[in-house]
């Protein structure tokens, strides 16, 4: 499948045409390629989109007889797989004693059309080859005219009683009278190409309409050069790796449906866990410093900032079930306290708010560390303005920035991403790396906030060491199979 | 221009199944309501061998003015007991009048369509979930509620001797006729659960 435009390009003899956007760069890419998150498309015009499938739709055409206007409707249909559609396809040969009405024997009889029922000569009468029923021109095109109203493409049926035909795109337009009607229809049939074909993505922002190819296809991410959204190439909703595409619909649905469950879960304020003052959270960086009484501490788990820093840091690690504390009454002499057990739809409650917590959490990162992306961008400029420095010179102010966006974007989906990863050895070892990352995060996020009064080498190297954790992470979640969620 | 076009197709819709009825004679027939086209009654027959056979069974139907690239709009005005038709409004589950309706399909089609169903019920597709569950599980009481039913909305000559009986029994109580024969049919001919639904407390 993702070889199809090679073969065709391979028969015709012009390799040279091959748009050359797959060849550059090549070597200068290869170390991005161990990247798990590393990604190649290119985005492509509307021409190249047709040199690509003009070329299948010329080829099914060839080995299988049917017009190309068919050709390309089937080829819709059938998600562009042009192997498997000339695998079943037995040829036939025409059968001349099945005539369709349009053979020039009958061609001057005045016909009767099914559809208004009212006698027209054959002139004003029009077959669809493909099944070769015909009707009046009128009623093809006011019945054409309301099916691309009602937003149809490529799946528009012939009138005829229990006939499946498809019409093809060349015949509806030749047939639609109002020219508004057939340029919507054009671009209705133009994004049902790019739907329907796996190596193309249409740009995720209505009304974009950017396009982009992928020589092997993935649920990786997007950038659109023209609109700067971000998105998956595979289902076109928000990036979302290390989750699949089915395992982010999946936990998008569930915090749709628990949004009110988890609402004050996302309250903006929480108390300093030392002096019980309430703060407002103004960065994104996770590490607190209360301006009362200058205790740190993490947002996340509200512990102590220290036992992150120093010691095992692992705010991130879900634990099932938090028993094991000493029971207060062994000693006394008294019997002990019946634990009351909690239920099985707590115990699953408070599993969804720990990851939705974290979820959020980062996610509310995100969304300042993206206001300090711009500040630093303008800060950059600042200074270049007033001969402190050139770009260069700041460039890795900017580049910290960018990564440190990236880092937090893939530490937010790693917290849906272990929701879903079963219990166990493979689940510690994920965890161990999301900490990883989580720790080395927030540290750069800490520094690139007071990246004034930090030394660059320190900076770079917290980014050397957050670009090789996110790598790790990347590449363990990989590994870890998630179970279909149910 | 769409009017136009509905309005001349059913009048021509209207000769056909006029022609037509000399040889289907007491299957279909098709007549404008008030010399309106697009309200039009269509009656058909209940099919031989059916529990429907020798009813006769009215149909509203509705013409859009998108006609025939929008499908007619068809209810039973008659009551009918069947999966497919809801007792209650007689609306009617049938492919061809939602997604598989096709410009070139005519009234007198679909009316045969729906002679058709009446013969040869699709208890997986229901319309009336209490019919469609009965039509499953007990089919023999359903045949006779079927019948019951043509007979006291559609006047086909046989009726159930049972029916009757417990219809009777409970109108002398003082309720409405016809609340009695839909509560009876609604539980499962149930003397005592029709009193509960009819006499709450």
């Amino acid at each position: 499948m993702d070889d199809d435009y090679y073969d065709f390009y391979d028969d015709d003899g012009d390799e040279e045409n091959l748009p050359d956007m797959f060849d550059h760069k090549r070597d200068a890419e290869s170390s991005a390629e161990e990247d798990p998150e590393h990604f190649h498309c290119v985005a492509v015009s509307e021409e190249e989109v047709f040199q690509i499938t003009n070329a299948a739709v010329a080829n099914v055409s060839q080995h299988t007889g049917l017009s190309l206007d068919d050709a390309k409707s089937l080829l819709i249909c059938n998600k562009w797989d042009s192997d498997g559609i000339l695998k079943i396809f037995i040829p036939t040969s025409p059968d001349p004693d099945e005539t369709h009405f349009t053979s020039s024997g009958e061609a001057n009889f005045p016909r009767e059309c099914a559809v208004c029922l009212e006698t027209f000569p054959s002139a004003l009468m029009v077959a669809n080859a493909q099944c070769g029923h015909e009707f009046c021109r009128d009623c093809w095109n006011y019945y054409l005219g309301a099916q691309v109203e009602e937003g149809k493409g490529y799946d528009i049926q012939c009138m005829e009683t229990k006939c499946a035909a498809i019409l093809g795109e060349e015949f509806v337009i030749g047939l639609l009278s109002n020219s508004a009607m057939k340029e919507k229809f054009r671009l209705r049939f133009f994004r049902d190409c790019i739907e329907s074909h796996m190596n193309f993505a249409l740009c995720a922002t209505h009304g974009c309409g950017r396009v982009f190819f992928a020589e092997h296809p993935d649920n990786k991410r997007v950038s659109c050069d023209k609109c700067k959204a971000e998105f998956c190439f595979a289902c076109g909703s928000d990036y979302h790796l290390p989750c699949d595409c089915r395992t982010i619909r999946h936990w998008w649905r569930k915090i749709a449906e628990d949004a009110n469950t988890a609402s004050y879960m996302a309250a903006h304020t929480k108390d300093c866990p030392s002096c019980e003052r309430s703060i407002e959270k103004n960065g994104g960086c996770n590490h607190m410093v209360c301006r009362i009484c200058k205790h740190e501490f993490c947002w996340i788990c509200m512990g102590d900032w220290k036992q992150h820093g120093k010691s095992y840091y692992e705010c991130n690690r879900y634990k099932a079930a938090k028993e094991g504390t000493a029971d207060p009454a062994a000693g006394s002499g008294e019997p002990p306290l019946p634990v009351p057990k909690e239920s099985e739809a707590r115990i699953a409650l408070n599993k969804y708010l720990f990851y939705f917590t974290r979820w959020k959490g980062h996610e509310e990162s995100l969304a300042l560390e993206q206001k300090l992306f711009t500040q630093i961008q303008e800060r950059v400029q600042t200074k270049i303005q007033h001969q402190q420095g050139t770009l260069i010179d700041w460039q890795y102010l900017t580049d910290a920035g960018k990564l440190l966006l990236k880092c937090r974007h893939a530490l937010q989906y790693t917290y849906a991403f272990a929701y879903y990863v079963e219990d166990g050895p493979k689940r510690m070892l994920f965890e161990h790396l999301q900490a990883d990352l989580e720790s080395t995060i927030e540290n750069l996020s800490f520094s690139i906030e007071r990246a004034e009064t930090v030394d660059v080498a320190g900076l770079q190297a917290q980014m050397r060491s957050a670009e090789f954790r996110r790598k790790a992470l990347f590449k363990d979640a990989k590994m870890l199979a998630l179970p279909a969620p149910s | 221009m769409a009017t136009n076009m509905a309005n001349t197709r059913i009048q021509r819709e209207l000769a056909e199944v006029a022609r037509a009825s000399d040889s289907e004679k007491g299957i279909v027939s098709l007549e404008a309501l008030d010399g309106r086209l697009d309200h039009l009654l269509g009656v058909i027959m209940g099919p031989p061998g059916s529990p429907y056979d020798g009813g006769t069974f009215k149909l509203d139907i509705h013409i859009p003015v998108e006609y025939p690239f929008k499908p007619p709009i068809i209810k039973f005005a008659t009551k009918v007991w069947h999966p497919n038709v809801s007792s209650a409004s007689g609306a009617i589950c049938l492919d061809i009048l939602k997604t598989n309706w096709a410009a070139a399909m005519t009234l007198r089609t679909v009316m045969i369509s729906i002679q058709a169903l009446l013969g040869s019920p699709v208890a997986d597709d229901p319309q009336d979930a209490i019919v469609a569950g009965q039509f499953k599980s007990q089919r023999s009481l359903f045949d006779q509620t079927a019948r019951y039913w043509a007979h006291i909305h559609a006047g086909a000559p046989t009726s159930v001797a049972v029916m009757d009986q417990k219809v009777a029994q409970m109108v002398q109580m003082g309720f409405r006729e016809s609340d009695v024969q839909d509560n009876l049919s609604w539980n499962g001919w149930d003397v005592e659960k029709a009193l509960e639904k009819l006499a709450p407390g």
